[in-house]
């Protein structure tokens, strides 16, 4: 190991779970890390605690983690940000931190949301070549456990892959790397539409057989919207697809498997969303992959059939009916 | 309810322990006039009696439609399609069987041969449709049927997915008619290696699985192994000659996942048991039918060897099961494979 100083410096924006979790993780690989809250009361309590009370409770923070509130203060020395706020865009979150970064600076947003790749198109030139997305079957609390995960980091300037995947290494979290960012993108986020499905799947008492089959035409559907974007379709048979599908499906607190079995009791999703205090992003992201499905012209009847239930009050076990008529054909 | 299918037909299955019921059953809810046989005629029996299968699907009613056979010969009298679901070591005997009866009908009429078998072939380690290709000849209209399906759930009509793969385009869309219905889609492929891949090499996964879970190893772990194992997987359906999208689909993805995450599969709960320290006799044992994911561990493990293709995962479960390796070590050295920094 070289010396402390020359550790490459951490800055995480965003005490959430996973931004927590991250920024212990690499604390406890002896990294000098600062995590950034997003106001000052925030950041004294999680000084005062060190800890994380409402997201990571049982889990102290490493002596290396240091807390900030001020995006001035922690972000210029940083080699490497990841962003790992609650915002709808990456675009608002980059924008709301940019003029404290310094250039060449390694950023990774750890957020699972459309976003990057786009915004690269749209605005070049904008810092946004710089950006990776890091996704993959993550659940906070084993990793913050020490348990074995890994997860997917993709951008397009290798250089910059290759650096991200060095500093955030652990024996235990196994980074890959990825030239597809595009797909590591859209799997991540799109993955929830498959989670929401699986609820519904679950909730009509579908069985494992027709659960399986749910997962591998949902997931070849969102392959090829991926495609269609410019994504590669193996990524989406990869951790960031697949690997990020199971981990969802399997996991009894998934808040879209939730949203998926309370409609198939009957409830409006208005109804649900009044009841929960967290957001399901499989609903957003049906609405938003359906509008990019009908701009780039794929066909995606899963995710039209979600859209229907959520929106037009189709109900479940219509909508697995008439998915079932659809005449069969070749898989691909 | 009926099935959609205009045209119903005479039908042999080849085999009832669970699979060959469960398709039984599914056929003969089809409309189709379904004779099962067996080389254990006691099975044969009960079902005639009882209209169940005691042995190996019990609690579930089978169709009037569905009539066991105590000899293969009237079984096969007439019948359009044979469909064999036996296990993997005996899919050639059977299928001998089967032929000495084909010999003696007329040519015109010979009948489909579809199996529902997954596995690669003992001792020889060849893909069934290499097997059915040395025995039938390659004039014979042959199937392979595969996809995500517990034998109990088909057998209750649950729904269900299925890849179906004949190198006949002729004759595959009906071939697939006479296996669809109202809740079971059957889609359709040409590629009949890559069918075939993905249900002879998961159970090798799902032991994986099972160990990790049976470590205490969590969700995030699982994932792994699963996703690099489909990798592993496809790596070698390539090699044989496969497509790589079939196997991202329903006899491949599907199959995996379900096996790996359903609590019935033997596979899982080997593997489950071994994680937690057992012995591999005594959990055998405990589960009490053949666990076919230790013969097919040795069969990937050769074929991979052979075709020399990375497989890390097959190799670690060969250790495991014969030659004394600990899961936890194999599974640690596991997790340590992969991302290797540039
Ligand atoms: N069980 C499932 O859910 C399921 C689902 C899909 C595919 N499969 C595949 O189907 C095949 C059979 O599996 P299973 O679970 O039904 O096994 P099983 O052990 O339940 O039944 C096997 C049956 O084959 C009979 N048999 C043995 N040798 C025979 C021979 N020479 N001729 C005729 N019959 C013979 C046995 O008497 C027994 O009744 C396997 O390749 C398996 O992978 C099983």
């Amino acid at each position: 190991m070289s010396s402390p100083l020359l550790e490459p410096r951490v800055a995480v924006v965003g005490a959430t779970t996973w931004g927590t979790a991250l920024a212990i993780i690499l604390a406890r690989k002896g990294l000098p890390v600062s995590l950034l809250a997003r106001t000052d009361p925030e950041a004294q309590r999680l000084q005062a605690d060190r800890r994380n009370a409402r997201f990571l409770p049982s889990t102290p923070f490493p002596e290396s983690l240091t807390v900030a509130a001020d995006p001035g203060e922690a972000l210029p020395s940083a080699d490497l940000v990841i962003i790992a706020a609650p915002s709808h865009s990456v675009r608002d979150n980059i924008r709301s931190v940019r003029e404290s970064l310094t250039p060449g600076v390694v950023i990774v947003s750890a957020g699972q949301r459309f976003g990057i790749a786009r915004w690269q198109a749209d605005e070049p030139g904008y810092g946004g070549d710089g950006i990776c997305a890091m996704s993959g079957p993550n659940f906070a609390d084993e990793i913050v456990q020490g348990k074995f995960a890994s997860t997917v980091v993709a951008g397009r300037d290798s250089q910059l892959v290759n650096r991200a995947q060095e500093i955030l290494m652990t024996g235990a979290f196994r980074v890959y790397t990825s030239d597809d960012l595009t797909g590591v993108e859209l799997g991540g986020a799109l993955k929830n539409i498959i989670a929401l499905g699986a609820g519904i799947a679950d909730g009509l008492e579908m069985g494992d057989n027709g659960k399986a089959a749910f997962i591998t035409r949902g997931l070849a559907e969102i392959a090829r919207l991926g495609v269609a974007a410019g994504a590669q379709a193996l990524t989406f048979a990869g951790l960031a697809g697949l690997g990020d599908v199971i981990a969802t499906c399997a996991s009894r607190l998934s808040r879209n498997r939730y949203v998926g079995e309370q409609l198939t009791m009957g409830r409006s999703w208005p109804e649900i969303r009044e009841a929960m205090n967290n957001v399901a992003e499989g609903v957003n992201t049906t609405d938003a992959a359906l509008a990019m499905a009908r701009e780039l012209g794929v066909e995606m009847p899963i995710t039209e059939a979600t859209y229907r239930v959520l929106f037009e009050d189709l109900s479940p076990h219509d909508a697995v009916n008439q998915l079932m008529e659809r005449p069969p054909r070749s898989e691909w | 309810m009926n099935s959609p299918n205009p045209r119903t037909t005479s039908i042999t299955v080849v085999g009832s322990g669970s699979w060959g019921t469960a398709i039984g059953a599914w056929l003969a809810r089809n409309g189709h006039d379904v004779r099962i046989w067996d080389i254990d005629t006691s099975v044969i029996d009960d079902i005639n009696a009882t209209h169940c299968n005691n042995r190996y699907l019990p609690d579930c009613k089978l169709p009037e439609n569905l009539v066991g056979y105590r000899a293969l010969e009237s079984a096969m009298t007439d019948c359009s399609t044979v469909v064999l679901a036996v296990p993997s070591r005996v899919f050639e005997t059977a299928l001998l069987n089967v032929t000495s009866h084909l010999d003696r009908m007329d040519s015109s009429n010979t009948p489909t041969i579809v199996w529902g078998t997954k596995g690669f072939a003992q001792k020889t380690g060849e893909l069934l449709s290499h097997v059915a290709e040395r025995v039938l000849g390659d004039t014979a209209v042959t199937a392979a049927i595969s996809g995500p399906s517990f034998a109990y759930e088909v057998v209750r009509g649950i729904p269900a997915g299925f890849d179906l793969a004949s190198k006949s385009s002729e004759r595959i869309e009906s071939i697939a008619d006479l296996f669809r219905s109202e809740n079971i889609l059957v889609y359709t492929t040409s590629d009949i290696i890559g069918v075939q891949v993905g249900g002879a090499t998961k159970n090798v996964i799902a032991i994986a699985a099972g160990i990790s879970d049976g470590l205490g190893f969590g969700i995030n772990a699982r994932a792994l192994l699963i996703t690099r194992g489909l990798a592993e997987m496809n790596r070698l359906n390539v090699a044989l000659g496969g497509s790589a999208e079939t196997m991202m689909g329903l006899s491949g993805l599907g199959d995996l996942v379900l096996t790996c995450s359903g609590d019935l599969s033997r596979n899982r709960r080997l593997g489950l048991g071994l994680g937690q320290g057992k012995p591999i006799d005594e959990i055998v044992e405990e589960i009490g039918q053949e666990v076919e994911g230790i013969q097919s561990t040795r069969e990937t493990y050769q074929i991979g060897k052979k075709m020399d293709v990375f497989m890390p995962m097959t190799e670690c479960m060969y250790r495991i099961l014969y030659e004394g390796l600990s899961p936890l070590q194999a599974a640690t050295e596991l997790m340590a494979i992969g991302p290797s920094l540039k």
